[in-house]
């Protein structure tokens, strides 16, 4: 619990003929972490290649995947609505293997090819036509959008271009190429030349202004004149094939946009039809194969002599068992397996951790700041005891964290259900909003002082044995409690660490230990304190106590050496970090508090008031609860993150996070 | 109760105090909130990575915020009933505020730190750990700062 | 006391006020650097490699399946695989381009005009091997500030071509009767990049920035290759140096390129240069393909060291090109020679891993 889960080796070697079986059974118990084998200078030992049957099964793959795309592109639209996706999302399709379950991989990737070429045959006509109509309509939109620039000129079209004397060029440019255009147009054709143009209309812009234009010269004028016009900025636009005015050419083109459109239309549910009927069965065989896939590539791991094979792997121990008698069953008893714990300094053991049902859903957050190495401390149950105090402490309103749980249990029953992320988040909210209300409840902290000092004053909740504490009134109390808090919850992660190095003697007495003499010498100074009003007195605790105090020092000093006065430093800020609990605490229930005094002003305003008053009221309780539970949350994983984790948790590589050779169906 | 200019310095140590320091945290967040932006676009599973480096620059707000509640309440403008406060204390007061505001600046430092170290923890995890130690000692001058100023609050009885 | 309460408010506001404007310059390049360096922890290492350049051509396609090149790389061919790679190559010079903060779009302009050069010299390239207009028409790759009147141009020929770029920025009539009079294409392809180059260094010292610092550096190191790389064909086609100048931006080793008889003894002599670091690890008796290619790795180094100096500003920026020309060059590589049927080991010895 405390540990990642105990890993065994296993090592098993059994014949050929078996394999297939046992890789698939492997395959579905899902607990076998297949490594690639020793390398060994033995003859007789070679690595597997893959089955030869992947290569067929990839392609197969790649086509049915192919397919299903396509399917995908087609099928209506009618994606759910964010909120809906959480509160109550459809279920995950179920994939029913049926009677490929039992079937060999050769039947099924022939099936596969089989019912692929079925489907290409019943598509391929209509597919193509699609893909076509939608290359058209593309088309037809780009030359439309050129028409839609020269909308304005009034010419038509089909006199555009080379004619036998005369060539004539259609184009746009900005106002402040005009003169310049004009100049070459002037100097080039020594005046015979024609022009016109037209202010093309923009939505809104400030922009310079363009025109769209029209020049005709001679054919002798008009290559110079091209190249010099498009200089300047004169952007020509290519009109070949068309004929009538530019307007009506738009025109013709929308009405055959909308023409091929409902063409796409027809042709787009043909395909949906024939993706209602055929995608089921796909999506079957698509993991049939993915299934198959996987396992003729994971066999390039194992060794092979001519007639057997061996294969090796991490397994959890308590898993151990159950892993023979697969093989056992797949091998009808002709194999050998082995199994050895790791070294105590062997790399690349595969991590799992393993927490009871509650203290799961935080693993993301130990996660998020780095896996534990094996044999390492799991630090997720200290983690999530300690990180649901603080944030709810934090957080300290009793109806943010009602809101909280109650948002929690709509997520646990909707998204939940189907998404194991979404579910965990669902815990953590639900644990964090009821402990939100307990602090709430303890402290006084009902939507500020909303019940406890305005209009709503409801007496059972300000007082005592409900109200330990008023956040207001008693801040100091409320600081010195974080800071011993803080004190504590170091002192935890101290002792965790040298519990862990209490093999190694130079370990154990450096590190941190300085700090835990430290405290114990300060205690009779501490109580001289509380006693007389002064430290240190000529009598015999407090001498114990400098005396403690100067061995902490030595320690110190044998720990950190140059960087001692640092650690010092460390640590005094470290103490003070809590004082963030406090702090955030009184942020909510002030700002609670402001919102509370603005909506009393504003409900007196004449009219409007009862109105404004809502309004400031919802909103503004509203925002501050996303802002305070956001907060309470980074906070909360800061204080465990710097100031806790940094004593005692050494992370491993995320590289060897466990993963086990499993089935897993997507859909 | 005759109001007091020391009344009127120890509330203008408590403004001083948060102004500065909030000033260092939302700038400090800028360069970090900058670059989470940049990691978050090209990968947006890291946005948990990015939200806890954007959380450490707001350490220098918090000790502000601190400040500014132990110095009214001190002063008695959190509560209730205003104390009398002589000159000196007022501006001891003062120094207080403005010793934790300034050095809640060093949240800028902090910003550009975590700003870097959410990008090279969010290339290589493994970073993770020695960016935030090196993140946090940009806490240090904060911490000395509420020290002082808390020493200095005690000296004239605020506390 | 209340003046001095005051002033000391005034001195407070106006540190908050103005330390930050200085710090914010900075700001925009920080989302740019945060983008760069996420797509660096992308890019292939060392173990990818072994597996690519152990895997057949047909396992291209599912291998890049899941990685940045995958919407490229479609089928097993070498053409696909070129062509995805340009493509792809193209859509991040546009990303990278966007990203940069807006004052500096100048100079990373290059990036586009990259783009305008490449099509160019297709055209060009084509019309000088006899390629047919279709032909030249689909390699060109859509992008650039040209494109539309590139691909008007690959319908003419060379002679129209070249004065289609009178007055554009890749002006190369200079080159022109070189290559009418020896048929060799090097002297228009050595002049477009010289263009190219130009205008970029042109933008590059107008802006005067201090950022700039790193890139100017970057395109000192670009410019003395490309000078080495024409020098060195100069000196293969035997170009007297008063013909071979025109072709260079510097030209500060005339005598050294006079006096030696061939490409060998003229590298011999650069050893003694300033242009030592590019030619550092070069052998005897490499042919000319074999010496660009090692002086372009060169270059790659050189860039990725620059700029790994610099943590926020355009360093890493660079830095990431640099490394991200490398890899394609090495997927392109290793699926041309997979093509032809090398070997893995012998493979491994081509790439350039940085």
């Amino acid at each position: 619990m405390l540990r990642p889960v105990a890993m065994k080796k296993i090592r098993v070697v059994t014949l050929k003929e078996f394999k297939d079986d046992a890789v698939k059974k492997l395959h579905t118990l899902g607990v076998v972490q297949i490594i690639e084998h020793e390398k060994t200078e033995e003859e007789n030992l070679k690595f597997m290649p893959a089955d030869p049957v992947l290569k067929e099964t990839s392609e197969q793959l790649r086509g049915l995947n192919a397919i299903l795309e396509v399917y995908k592109e087609v099928k209506p639209e009618h994606s759910e609505s964010i909120l809906k996706r959480f509160l109550n999302p459809a279920p995950p399709k179920e994939i029913d293997f049926g009677a490929l379950k039992e079937a060999n991989k050769k039947e099924i990737i022939g099936r596969a090819g089989k019912i692929r070429a079925e489907v290409e045959e019943e598509i391929g006509e209509p597919l193509k036509q699609y893909r076509e109509t939608e290359k058209e309509i593309t088309g037809l939109e780009l030359s439309k959008e050129d028409l839609e620039r020269i909308k304005d000129l009034d010419i038509e079209l089909r006199y555009v271009g080379e004619g036998s004397r005369i060539h004539a060029s259609v184009g746009t440019c900005p106002e402040e190429a005009l003169d310049a255009i004009i100049a070459d147009l002037e100097e080039i054709t020594s005046g015979s030349y024609y022009f016109d143009k037209a202010e093309i209309t923009k939505e809104g812009k400030e922009e310079e202004k363009e025109y769209a234009c029209i020049f005709t010269c001679f054919n002798e004028h008009a290559e110079e004149l091209s190249a010099r016009l498009r200089r300047v900025g004169f952007e020509k636009i290519e009109v070949k094939g068309f004929e009538k005015k530019p307007k009506e050419e738009i025109k013709a083109r929308e009405q055959k946009i909308e023409e091929k459109g409902r063409e796409r239309e027809e042709l787009k549910k043909i395909l949906a039809e024939n993706a209602e009927r055929r995608e089921g069965d796909f999506l079957t065989y698509r993991e049939s194969l993915r299934a198959i896939e996987e396992r003729a590539n994971i066999q390039r791991n194992f060794v092979e002599t001519e007639r057997a094979f061996s294969l090796t792997g991490w397994v959890p121990a308590e898993k151990e068992e159950e892993v023979l008698k697969e093989i056992n069953s797949a091998s009808e008893g002709l194999c050998v397996m082995d199994a050895v714990s790791p070294e105590p300094d062997e790399e690349k053991v595969p991590i799992l951790l393993k927490n009871p049902k509650f203290f799961k859903s935080f693993e993301l957050f130990t996660k998020l700041y780095g896996i534990p190495r094996y044999g390492g401390i799991d630090p997720t149950i200290p983690f999530t005891i300690t990180f649901i105090f603080f944030s709810a402490f934090m957080l300290g309103d009793a109806i943010y964290g009602l809101i909280c749980a109650i948002l929690g249990i709509l997520l646990l029953k909707g998204a939940g259900k189907y998404n194991g992320t979404m579910k965990d988040f669902s815990i953590i909210f639900i644990s964090f909003g009821v402990a939100s209300f307990v602090m709430g409840a303890l402290t006084g902290g009902w939507l500020g002082d909303l019940f406890t000092d305005r209009h709503f004053y409801i007496d059972v909740l300000n007082t005592p044995p409900l109200l330990i504490a008023d956040q207001l009134g008693d801040v100091l109390l409320f600081l010195i409690f974080s800071i011993i808090i803080g004190i504590i919850h170091i002192n935890v992660g101290i002792l965790m660490s040298k519990y862990e190095s209490r093999h190694n003697i130079k370990d154990f007495i450096g590190g941190d230990l300085w700090f835990l003499v430290a405290e114990i010498g300060f205690i009779p100074l501490f109580m001289n304190y509380m006693s007389y009003g002064t430290w240190f007195r000529h009598d015999t605790p407090c001498l114990i106590g400098v005396g403690v105090l100067a061995i902490s020092f030595a320690l110190l000093l044998f720990a950190r050496k140059g960087m001692s006065l640092f650690a010092i430093t460390g640590f005094l800020g470290d103490t003070l970090s809590y004082a963030r609990l406090m702090a955030l605490g009184l942020c909510t229930y002030g700002i609670a508090l402001a919102i509370n005094v603005l909506a009393a002003l504003s409900y007196g305003i004449a009219y409007i008031g009862i109105i404004a008053a809502a309004l400031i009221f919802v909103i503004g309780h509203l925002v501050n609860f996303v802002l305070q539970v956001l907060g309470s949350f980074v906070h909360g994983l800061r204080l465990h993150y710097v100031e806790f984790f940094s004593k005692f948790y050494i992370t491993g590589d995320y590289e060897d996070e466990y993963k086990p050779f499993e089935l897993k169906i997507k859909t | 109760m005759e109001p007091t200019m020391g009344l009127g310095y120890a509330a203008l140590g408590a403004g001083i105090a948060l102004g500065l320091a909030g000033a260092g945290t939302a700038i400090g967040l800028g360069f970090s909130g900058v670059a989470g932006t940049g990691i978050i676009s090209e990968d947006p599973r890291k946005f948990g990575n990015v939200l806890v480096w954007n959380a450490l620059p707001q350490t220098q707000m918090i000790y502000g915020f601190l400040m500014a509640i132990l110095i009214m309440l001190g002063a008695g403008l959190l509560g209730g009933t205003p104390r009398e406060i002589s000159d000196t204390d007022g501006l001891i007061a003062l120094g207080a505020g403005i010793v934790v505001g300034v050095t809640g600046l060093s949240g800028i430092g902090q910003g550009s730190i975590c700003g870097g170290g959410a990008i090279a923890s969010a290339k290589r995890p493994e970073v993770f750990g020695q960016s935030l130690v090196l993140a946090v000692l940009a806490e240090t001058p904060a911490i000395f700062g509420v020290v002082i100023a808390v020493l200095m609050l005690l000296s004239i009885g605020f506390l | 006391m209340d003046v001095l309460v005051f002033v000391l408010v005034a001195a407070l506001a106006a540190v908050v006020f103005f330390v930050p404007l200085y710090l914010l310059r900075i700001t925009p390049i920080i989302y740019a650097t945060a983008v760069v360096k996420m797509k660096e922890s992308r890019l292939i290492d060392d173990k990818k490699y072994d597996e690519l350049v152990s895997s057949d051509l047909e396992d291209f396609p599912s291998f890049f399946e899941n990685t940045d090149y995958g919407k490229y790389i479609t089928e097993p061919t070498y053409e696909n695989i070129e062509r995805g790679l340009l493509l792809h190559e193209k859509d991040l010079d546009y990303e990278i381009f966007d990203l940069v903060p807006k004052d500096l779009s100048g100079v990373f302009d290059y990036l586009i005009k990259k783009w305008d050069v490449a099509n160019l010299r297709r055209v060009l390239g084509g019309l000088h091997a006899g390629m047919p207009v279709e032909e030249v028409k689909e390699g060109l790759v859509e992008a650039g500030y040209m494109y539309d009147s590139i691909q008007e141009l690959s319908e003419r020929d060379m002679e129209e071509v070249v004065s289609a770029l009178e007055g554009t920025p890749y002006d190369i009539r200079a080159g022109l009767e070189e290559y009418k009079a020896t048929r060799n294409f090097s002297f228009i392809d050595l002049l477009l990049k010289k263009r190219m180059f130009e205008r970029v260094v042109e933008e590059a010292i107008w802006s005067r920035e201090k950022k700039l610092k790193t890139f100017n550096d970057y395109l000192q190191v670009l410019a003395d290759s490309l000078d080495l790389n024409a020098m060195l064909r100069g000196k293969a086609g035997r170009v007297g140096a008063d013909e071979i100048r025109r072709f260079l931006m510097k030209f500060d080793v005339d005598r050294e390129y006079e006096e030696s008889k061939d490409v060998d003894e003229f590298l011999v002599r650069l050893k003694e240069t300033r242009y030592s670091y590019l030619v550092v690890d070069v052998g005897e008796g490499l042919d000319l393909m074999e010496l660009e290619r090692k002086i372009e790795e060169q270059v790659l180094r050189k860039a990725k060291d620059i700029s790994t100096a610099e943590a926020f500003g355009l360093g890493p920026v660079i830095s990431f090109l640099a490394m991200k020309e490398a890899e394609i060059r090495n997927i392109r590589l290793i699926a041309k020679l997979k093509e032809e049927g090398v070997s893995p080991e012998k493979i491994r010895e081509f790439l350039l891993i940085l």
